[in-house]
């Protein structure tokens, strides 16, 4: 398999209309091994037959709950499940089932969250790998330029290394460029759970950091302080 | 139960003071009697018999006594006579046959305690012998009282101690008795208390208030009857809703994903791309109103289970407001939280979802609300009370109608306006963890707090 879009995805939705536009939504995408399910007998069918690398499945179908065709599925093999379902009470009963879905959608649905949510459950399962083998991001701040591969900021001839707590904070920020990220966000992504109390530990840490990064640190220009809530990083 | 401690209470004083009061009516009553009829016999009549008596003189061989003495003598007596000191009679006046002898000592001694011949008869000491004074038969009961001295020397403590005895035994026999009273009431009492919390009453249909008892079983088993039918009203009505959004949400789902390709679609022009764009947009409203609905039906009808954690608000404030700023990147969006140091490790039980809800609905808003105002300016507070945490909530908008702050206190909001059912949700979320919202207008803008127990 060379992306994602190789996948074999099963739908199982008892909805024709859905069936058909979800089918649409993602060949548009770029998928192209499409299979359809309408009930929870035609679902395991197709399993069976098909050996689906990815399965978007409704939770209400007409001849039982998607839930224990998951369990079914799970007796078998690790194959991500999509639920797709139109009712808020199945959320609750999803976690409570402790099924291990790899996400859920409610309907209606954005295309684009259905796209995007599958797409990550996807290289999630099947290329992790290529995330850790390949090259962390290089990226520029300003006129200066980070690198996560070796934790430095270069500008000129000057490398300047980051520390282990930097390193964290400007990854978090960088992962979520142009947004806001919470001192709550932060201080876990440097000390872990439950890292309250760290926030002015946070502000000493941010102030070196963009010793680091910025030309004129008193007068930031990329790692903004958005008063009250966090920092940006732009 | 403390109504009936008080009722027993009431009715112990009541008795004490009925006992109390027939004791003092029977003292007045007897002394009155005694006033009334002892008179006579008793003082009047011996004071006056020693004036008559006195008055019997000697004239010649004989005795005279004065007309005056005379009078009184005939309006007391059927008979007198004077005894001298041997006995013989010297004087008499309309004396009976059968009493005239000689008198010996014995006879004296006799008739001077008791009765001459069943004539009640009075003696008075004469300077020469005794005058007797008879009565009409069966006119006067004649006993002798003799008393051990002790018991006239204790006579007003004993009368002071028996009016005692008798209060406290009174008000005893009174509190026994209203505590008997008390016991066989208890069972109705705590029938009525659990009637008042909905919990079934079987109470022990026997003893004198059975009809009572047999009653509130009854009346109970209707109230549990009512509630269960209400109950089951309450919940189709949510079941109904949460069907009806389950098949809206299916086609819906339809026109949303048609929308948005349409939306991307190269081959459509610029005008169709934003049509595309308005159905699509409307779309969302439809869910977000669909969502709305089911989520304030069943917090109506407390049918929304809160999966309670242990929240820290200032993280949770923080995160929703990160998450509008980041979401409303082309609007003009201020949201300034501030969390004074003492809150900032605020922590709460409750929903985390319902209560960025009910936050997210606020802030939701105030955006809009505020459409042509220019930036939203929307701040945060977060206050720690002693029993609540309150979160303020206040922007730069118009405000709220005076129809809103008027009602706000009603059970049931109006559903339709264009506030309602966000801020009812956020009301009812607020109930949900013991709290309240309440909403308030600045001199510009509004202001929503949003109170949660602790």
């Amino acid at each position: 398999m060379e992306s994602i879009y190789e996948c074999k995805i099963l739908i199982v939705d008892d909805e024709r209309g859905i069936l058909e536009m979800t089918e649409k939504i993602l060949r548009q995408e770029g998928y192209y091994k499409i299979y359809k399910a309408g009930c929870c007998r035609e679902a395991r069918e197709a399993f069976w037959q098909v050996k689906p690398d990815g399965v978007i499945l409704d939770v209400m179908l007409p001849d039982g709950d998607g839930f224990q065709v998951m369990r079914d599925f799970r007796m078998e093999s690790q194959v991500p499940v999509l639920f797709l379902s139109a009712r808020d009470e199945d959320e609750n009963r999803l976690l409570g089932l402790g099924l291990g879905a790899d996400d859920y959608i409610t309907k209606p649905f954005l295309p684009r969250e259905l796209l995007l949510r599958l797409g990550a459950v996807l290289k999630r399962v099947y290329f992790p790998v290529m995330e850790r083998e390949g090259r962390l991001p290089v990226f520029p701040v300003g006129e200066r330029s980070v690198d996560l591969n070796k934790g430095t900021v270069d500008f000129g001839d000057v490398s300047l290394t980051l520390t282990a707590k930097e390193y964290a904070l400007l990854k978090k920020l960088y992962e979520n460029r142009g947004n806001i990220v919470t001192i709550d966000s932060l201080c876990q992504a440097a000390w872990g759970e439950d890292s309250y109390g760290f926030e002015n530990t946070l502000m000493v840490h941010m102030r070196r950091l963009r010793e680091k990064v910025e030309e004129n640190p008193s007068a930031p220009a990329h790692l903004l302080t958005v008063r009250g809530l966090g920092y940006k990083l732009v | 139960m403390k109504s009936l401690i008080k009722i027993q209470m009431r009715y112990g004083v009541m008795a004490a003071g009925i006992a109390l009061l027939l004791v003092l009516l029977n003292i007045t009553f007897f002394l009155g009697y005694m006033l009334r009829y002892g008179e006579r016999g008793i003082t009047h009549s011996y004071y006056k018999m020693g004036e008559i008596t006195d008055s019997l003189a000697k004239k010649g061989n004989g005795y005279y006594m004065p007309e005056e003495s005379m009078a009184t003598v005939e309006k007391e007596f059927v008979w007198a006579m004077l005894l001298d000191e041997a006995g013989n009679i010297v004087w008499s006046w309309e004396l009976p046959e059968e009493l005239r002898k000689k008198y010996s000592i014995q006879d004296v001694a006799v008739f001077s305690k008791w009765y001459l011949k069943d004539y009640p008869v009075k003696t008075y000491v004469h300077p020469d012998g005794i005058a007797v004074y008879g009565e009409a038969k069966g006119s006067t009961w004649k006993t002798r009282l003799e008393l051990p001295e002790r018991v006239i020397a204790y006579f007003p403590q004993g009368v002071l101690g028996l009016f005692l005895a008798n209060i406290i035994l009174a008000l005893g026999l009174a509190v026994l008795l209203g505590y008997r009273l008390f016991r066989s009431l208890r069972p109705l009492a705590e029938g009525i208390e659990r009637m008042e919390e909905k919990e079934p009453t079987n109470l022990e249909e026997t003893g004198p208030l059975e009809e009572l008892a047999a009653r509130i079983n009854r009346t109970s088993r209707e109230l549990a009857r009512q509630h269960a039918v209400l109950e089951k009203k309450d919940t189709a009505r949510t079941t109904w809703i949460a069907g009806v959004s389950h098949d809206i949400r299916t086609p819906l789902s339809l026109v949303l994903g048609y929308a948005s390709q349409l939306e991307e679609s190269p081959h459509l022009t610029e005008e169709e791309h934003r049509q595309a764009g308005v159905i699509r947009a409307q779309s969302l409203k439809i869910r977000q109103l669909v969502n709305d609905l089911n989520l304030a039906s069943k917090l109506e009808y407390e049918m929304q289970p809160l999966s309670v954690e242990n929240i820290r608000m200032a993280e949770l404030l923080r995160k929703i407001a990160a998450d509008f700023m980041n979401q409303s990147k082309d609007r003009e969006l201020e949201i300034l939280v501030e969390i004074p140091e003492e809150a900032q490790n605020l922590k709460v039980q409750g929903d985390r979802k319902l209560l960025e809800r009910a936050v997210g609905n606020v802030i939701q808003n105030s955006i809009r609300h505020n459409g042509k105002n220019g930036v939203c300016r929307v701040e945060v507070q977060l206050k720690d009370m002693e029993q609540q945490c309150q979160i303020v909530i206040t922007d730069n908008g118009p405000g709220f109608p005076e129809e809103i702050l008027r009602r706000q206190g009603d059970q049931q909001m109006e559903v339709g306006n264009s506030h309602g059912l966000g801020l009812k949700i956020v009301q009812q979320i607020a109930r949900a963890h013991g709290g309240e919202m309440v909403l308030a207008n600045r001199d510009q803008g509004g202001r929503v707090t949003i109170e949660i127990s602790r």
